[in-house]
């Protein structure tokens, strides 16, 4: 078990570059999570990490050893791939042994009959197979064990490919996309397998993942990955409390956040365009300059239904969400661009009809502001929690 | 992903009761399939099976219904035994040199980066080119006194060889021949497999210990080869059980026998000795080992080369 860090890894495939100066520090026996959309560069990240594919600037160290020079097999780590890569002329055991075979064996004791005379080679082969059916045991496919991937489902086939990894003990799991083939409630089961197998064997995982709940569920920290930059680090809460960017903060979290256009006046404060009240400022600041634009975001559970009278966002509900435990309102505000969608109890929205107009009130503190080109702004001042939502 | 891999082998059971209609539908796109094949494939070999029981020569006006007296004739004849004999060494050596070879250059060009189509082309000319006109050209250059070979190998201090007037000598060239001929079929076929082979598998390999080459290939790309490799030995095999063009151009059968092989033994028997019933058995022993050939592959080994 190691930590692995990533020193400004840049590649580019031709022309278009895929990575730009990417650094991560993965301490040992963390779970890291690589969030990003499809197509950011999260499995060519991981794929530099393993060895199989080489980066063009930076370096990678793992347990402080700067393994640019080292080939796959010997930077003792060990991968789960998105399509599993099962061996299919193999059965599940023989999979699972193969990275044993590779290691353990002599290269004169893995020749197919005149390995058989080399002395010691059974009791090696009968210590593998019992690590095998440990690990089949603990990922409940000892049954499977005489089958060849061909004859298994994909949940059971990601099992193996999970086993087939546990079978060594590598210094750090590397994994891509290994529930992105399953349906959706095998997924939730394998989320909550992974999470405790992580606790178990406390080894170091770096996780590959575009769906944000198996991120926030799973990780000791995320990695938010946009366009080929590592844009935030931290812990689950952190990322979606306090995001630093505003991509960050639309990529996390579902219904997205919301995002309110706002100038600030003289005093720092933000005025909503043409919103309730005759576009009184809020009584809070930021550090921007007056008369600089701003995208104020709240998340959706952050907003609740008022009197439009009162409230310093109004508009019409223009469709309404029952989802059981909750209600999503989706409110169509004047000079907004997208409606925005307030998450409330479904007795709060109950009495209301489409098309009535809805105020909308949330917490001052609530608010977080993004400049132009989408960095976080602090607030200088908002009152406290109590005193709140203007 | 292992399921691109995997053709489908067998219909589902629910499939194989259809209604009248359309299996009368179906019988009825497939019958000039039918038809044609009746008429091309199913009844010409009929009648030589037939043929073969009788004592038909070529022009003849009457023939005589003789059983399997030809084929206890051939049975009784070493020059039948000696032909067989031949063929399955030419057949012994062709086909396991121009599998290895196939697959070697495929390997070399698969790995390689550059070039690759130019490679690919070269070396499949000798499968386009006429065998006929090759064979002429081989003649040229194995000629005895100014063949373009025997002058190399003058000229390099070695002794000349009479290549095709040597028995122990002709065979064994005229496989090399075969080789020459039909390694780059092989070679297309294995390039075609190497491409289908899933990327994963190889970064899995690599995972798991296997990155030398040889490793990888024993791990991976032998077994995912196994369908193509199948695929190849038969027709390989087939195609050489059919050795003939170079025969009729550089031997003629001889010297002593020494390049008799089936296909010629039929050629003679049929159209130079005009005894088509004797031709016709000939015929027919070559196309039961064509058959069992083709068998072997449908059966047995299909089921362990395809990971279903
Ligand atoms: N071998 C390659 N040659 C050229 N471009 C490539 C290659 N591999 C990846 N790319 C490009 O690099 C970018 C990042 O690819 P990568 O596979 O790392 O994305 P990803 O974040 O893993 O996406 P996904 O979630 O869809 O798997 C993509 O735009 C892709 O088109
Ligand atoms: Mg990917």
């Amino acid at each position: 078990m190691s930590g692995i860090s990533l020193r400004s890894i840049g590649k580019r495939f031709g022309e278009t570059p895929v990575l730009r100066g990417v650094s991560l520090e993965i301490r040992a026996g963390e779970f890291v999570s690589l969030l990003g959309p499809s197509g950011c560069g999260k499995s060519t990240l991981l794929r530099i990490v393993a060895g199989l594919d080489s980066q063009d600037e930076g370096e990678v160290l793992i347990g402080g050893r700067d393994v640019s020079e080292v080939r796959p097999s010997a930077r003792d780590l060990a991968m789960v791939f998105q399509s599993y890569a099962l061996y299919p002329h193999l059965t599940v055991e023989a999979n699972m042994m193969t990275p044993l075979r590779m290691r353990d064996l002599g290269a004169f004791e893995r020749l197919p009959l005149l390995g058989a005379l080399a002395p010691g080679r059974a009791a090696k082969l009968a210590a593998m197979r019992a690590r095998v059916r440990e690990v089949a045991e603990t990922l409940r496919i000892e049954p499977l064990l005489a089958r060849k991937p061909g004859q298994l489902s994909g949940g059971q086939r990601q099992r193996v490919a999970l086993g087939r990894a546990m079978v060594r003990k590598p210094v750090a799991f590397l994994m891509d996309e290994p529930l992105s083939n399953l349906d959706a409630a095998l997924r939730v089961h394998m989320r909550t397998e992974l999470a405790d197998l992580h606790r178990q064997i406390g080894a170091t995982f770096l996780y590959v993942t575009h769906d944000q709940v198996e991120a926030m569920t799973m990780s000791s920290r995320i990695a938010v990955m946009l366009e080929g930059s590592i844009v935030q680090v931290g812990a689950p809460a952190e990322i979606y409390d306090d995001p630093r960017d505003v991509r960050v903060a639309e990529f996390i979290g579902s219904p997205k956040i919301n995002l309110i256009d706002a100038v600030t006046d003289g005093a720092g404060q933000p005025r909503i365009d043409g919103a309730g009240r005759g576009g009184q400022a809020l009584d809070c600041a930021f550090a921007a300059r007056p008369g600089a634009a701003l995208r104020l975001g709240v998340r959706p559970e952050h907003l609740r239904l008022a009197d439009p009278a009162l409230a310093p966002l109004v508009g019409r509900l223009r469709h309404r969400e029952e989802l059981g435990a909750e209600t999503l309102c989706h409110v169509e505000v004047q000079g907004g661009a997208a409606p925005l969608v307030a998450r409330v109890s479904p007795a709060a929205a109950r009495g209301l009809r489409i098309n009535a107009p809805v105020g909308l009130v949330f917490d001052l503190s609530d608010i977080r502001a993004f400049d132009a080109a989408g960095l976080r702004i602090e607030a200088v001042s908002s009152p406290a929690r109590a005193a709140a939502h203007v | 992903m292992s399921e691109a891999a995997i053709p489908l082998r067998r219909a589902p059971a629910a499939a194989r009761r259809r209604p009248r209609h359309v299996a009368l539908a179906g019988l009825a796109l497939s019958a000039p399939a039918i038809a044609l094949m009746a008429l091309f494939l199913i009844g010409p070999v009929g009648a030589v099976i037939g043929m073969s029981l009788t004592d038909y020569q070529l022009g003849a006006r009457s023939w005589s219904f003789i059983g399997l007296d030809n084929y206890s004739a051939l049975a009784g004849d070493a020059v039948f035994w000696k032909s067989l004999g031949n063929t399955l060494l030419y057949a012994a050596i062709v086909v396991p040199a121009s599998f290895a070879l196939g697959l070697g250059v495929a390997l070399l060009i698969e790995a390689g980066r550059s070039f690759r189509a130019f490679y690919r082309a070269v070396f499949f000319v000798p499968v386009m080119a006429t065998l006929i006109a090759m064979a002429i050209s081989w003649e040229f250059m194995l000629h005895a006194q100014f063949g373009l070979i025997n002058l190399t190998l003058i000229s390099l201090g070695f002794a000349p060889q009479a290549w095709l007037a040597n028995p122990d000598l002709a065979l064994p060239t005229l496989a090399v021949i075969g080789i020459w001929q039909a390694f780059g079929f092989n070679m297309v076929l294995f390039l075609a497999g190497l491409v289908s082979i899933p990327r994963p598998l190889y970064d899995a390999a690599a995972m798991d210990g296997a990155d030398g080459a040889f490793e990888r290939f024993r791990l991976v790309t032998w077994p995912m080869l196994g369908p193509v490799s199948m695929f190849v030995l038969v027709i390989s095999a087939i195609r050489s059980f059919q050795v003939f063009d170079t025969v009729h151009v550089l031997t003629k059968g001889g010297p002593s026998k020494a390049t008799e092989v089936l296909l010629y033994s039929m050629y003679a028997e049929g159209f130079e000795f005009f005894r088509s019933g004797v031709a016709a058995a000939i015929a027919t022993v070559f196309l039961v080992i064509v058959l069992a050939l083709t068998l072997l592959k449908a059966r047995a080994a299909d089921r362990r080369v395809h990971y279903s």
